[in-house]
């Protein structure tokens, strides 16, 4: 069984950390956050993780954590999204792992415009659809499940929320990257 | 009642609490209204394409449809890396007056 330990960001199996999604996209994109200050990083991804907790406990009925105006009109535009655009959270926050060569957790699994899908949520400015197709296809991968559609549910702040679908890689590809970086790890 | 927007007492500055909350109060309802009207804006978009129409007067508001056309701008990081010395050349240097910042936490 692999446990997650949440604060440092790992998963471990029998004591061993396996490496995880978000390093094999680091692998792939070394300098995709190079020049940002390491302070501004820390308060987008504080941001972000609210918006996702915050997206959570509206989807099973819990509590919201304490939101600011700005994360307020954030949850509002993800509740447009979804009456727009009908989607129907199937499963949320679900730890997947492919073969013990890389694990992850995706955001969710819905329904959306009518097809089984695989989504991630995104706070970002800006959209980086390589990177996330990369990210949305090493998930499906990993969860052994085929999604008729991959998705990014975008909140950027102060902004219009938007569904985007992001094309997916192929099994080859996704294979060959990760030996890629299986071998370039071991060096 | 103190009406000052702001007081000094013992060196610490203080803004008037009931300005601070009708701030807060109007910095929601402007994000509200920025959305609401980037959403109306894409609606409308989609319908006049739709209908062929160029621009609606009704009710004090008027709405022009303007055609998607194209922008020239000059790329002033490759201009920087290419050829510095005219960068340098056609760039000036003006005063920034100080200023303020003010936004809402919670």
């Amino acid at each position: 069984m692999i446990e997650f330990i949440e604060k440092q960001h790992i998963y471990l199996k029998d004591g061993i950390i396996l490496p995880s999604v978000s390093q094999v996209l680091h692998f792939i994109f070394p300098d995709k956050y190079k020049n940002i200050d390491k302070e501004i990083l820390n308060k987008k991804a504080e941001y972000g993780t609210v918006i996702h907790k915050a997206i959570e406990n509206l989807e099973n009925n819990e509590e919201l954590p304490e939101l600011n105006y700005i994360q307020e009109a954030s949850i509002e535009q993800y509740l447009k999204l979804k009456a727009k655009h009908n989607i129907e959270v199937l499963e949320q926050e679900q730890m997947v792992s492919y073969e013990y060569d890389y694990c992850g957790r995706y955001d969710m699994v819905a329904n959306i415009k009518g097809n089984y899908s695989l989504a991630d949520i995104k706070t970002t400015a800006e959209l980086d659809k390589e990177y996330l197709s990369w990210q949305l296809s090493f998930y499906e991968l990993a969860s052994g499940k085929h999604f008729e559609k991959l998705y990014v549910i975008w909140l950027p702040k102060k902004e219009l929320g938007q569904v985007v679908e992001i094309e997916r890689k192929s099994k080859k590809e996704l294979l060959n990257k990760l030996k890629e970086y299986l071998e370039n790890k071991e060096e | 009642m103190n009406n000052e927007l702001v007081t000094i007492n013992n060196n610490e500055i203080t803004i008037n609490q009931n300005f601070i909350n009708e701030y807060k109060e109007f910095k929601k309802l402007q994000l509200r209204m920025e959305l609401a009207e980037k959403e109306l804006k894409e609606i409308l978009k989609e319908k006049m394409q739709e209908l062929g129409k160029t621009s609606i007067i009704k009710d004090g508001i008027s709405v022009i449809y303007k055609k998607a056309t194209t922008r020239t701008s000059i790329d002033t990081t490759r201009l920087k890396n290419e050829l510095p010395e005219i960068y340098e050349s056609y760039s000036k240097t003006s005063d920034v007056s100080a200023s303020i910042s003010i936004s809402v936490e919670l």
